[in-house]
């Protein structure tokens, strides 16, 4: 199964779901920000060499690390080398060899994006909780549907207080998941781990437990 | 029956294929034009990458019922006469109808299609630092005698 973790607008927080909901799901999370990759990588082929030709998809997957991980460049050389078309293939031979690939994708709405939701078989769109950030949400799921990769849920990511999650849902036609804002995801996610390795009982991990669930409950209906 | 216009010309050695593909028949017709020069197929290019329809060997696609369709092309080879062909030509299907095309962004579900429809996001060229070895050697010959 491919799940593609878009939005759109930058800075929303979609590595962070990407990560969190690669955990849940046990997947391998495949960095697709091929320009602004952070996802913290070590040495070793990553997305930039495969896309280029030079390593093997399946080879490039960390496992070493609390989520199994398919490292991007940071370089503008790489993103410059690399051809976005084999993209769909790197992430099918990932998803042939491990079951699950959760693709974090870039933001904006070029061809780096597009292509996961090319080869996704659904998506969960990450929105920042104020009323601009909907209309990249909005064209994002758009895209989405018209290359099949239909919207499984919806993260609503950073919230505070009480998010309007019933009009969201009317707008977006989908579930909503509100991921509340929390100092623990962040300090997690920059050592490389999804919160419910630090706190497995917190509300964010709680959260992230919902939003695999949608996402299960999505895809077996 | 479908009817092939052709027009050849050389620039720079790189011969320049002009092509308008007539119907004037009643039903939309799929058609073949192959190459017949004696190098390899510049298609016209999106983004990079070569317009729907286009192949290592030449162009397939449909023209209207009525209509024309006009294709260009280019190859490193001498100009010959004729330099392309119809291989054939058959009725068209009707299932893809200009409706359902209209409201779509990305008008063909493939790696190319959504290159072609959604832009290159590479960085330009001229952003990419390049290596100087010209600048390098210098600071490379202080490093190695730095170090031990």
């Amino acid at each position: 199964m491919i799940l593609a973790v878009a939005g759109g607008k930058g800075g929303v927080g979609k590595s962070t779901v990407a990560l969190n909901l690669g955990a849940q799901l046990d997947a391998v999370v495949v960095d697709a920000d091929l320009g602004m990759a952070d996802l913290a990588a070590r040495r070793g082929p990553d997305l930039h060499d495969v896309l280029a030709g030079r390593a093997d998809p399946v080879e490039a997957v960390r496992e070493d690390g609390p989520v199994a991980l398919l490292p991007c460049g940071r370089t503008l050389a790489g993103a410059r080398a690399g051809d976005v078309t084999r993209l769909v293939d790197a992430v099918e031979s990932v998803a042939e060899a491990y079951g699950t690939v959760v693709v974090d994708c870039p933001a904006g709405m070029a061809a780096d994006a597009g292509m996961p939701l090319l080869t996704a078989d659904a998506s969960v769109l990450v929105a920042a909780p104020q009323a601009f950030a909907l209309a990249d949400a909005l064209r994002t799921r758009a895209l989405a549907r018209e290359l099949d990769a239909g919207l499984a849920a919806v993260a609503l990511n950073r919230t505070a207080g009480d998010p309007p999650t019933g009009k969201l849902r009317r707008a977006l036609g989908a579930p909503i998941v509100a991921i509340p804002d929390d100092d623990r995801v962040r300090r997690a996610q920059r050592q490389g781990c999804p919160v419910s390795t630090v706190a497995s009982e917190s509300e964010p991990a709680r959260r992230f437990r919902e939003l695999a669930a949608e996402v299960d409950g999505s895809l077996s209906a | 029956m479908v009817d092939l216009d052709w027009r050849v010309e050389s620039r720079a050695d790189v011969s320049l294929v002009t092509l308008v593909v007539d119907n004037p028949t009643a039903t939309p017709r799929r058609v073949r034009v192959a190459n017949r020069l004696d190098g390899p197929v510049r298609p016209p290019r999106s983004e990079g990458v070569p317009e729907s329809g286009w192949d290592d060997g030449g162009f397939e696609g449909v023209v209207p019922a009525g209509g024309t369709r006009p294709l260009g092309y280019a190859s490193p080879a001498p100009p010959d006469e004729p330099p392309v062909e119809l291989v054939w030509t058959e009725r068209a299907g009707s299932t893809v109808s200009a409706d359902s095309e209209r409201e779509r962004a990305v008008s063909e579900e493939s790696p190319e299609g959504v290159v072609r429809a959604l832009g290159d996001a590479r960085p330009p060229a001229d952003a990419v630092p390049t290596a100087s070895p010209d600048v390098d050697p210098d600071s490379a010959d202080t490093d190695s005698r730095r170090s031990p």
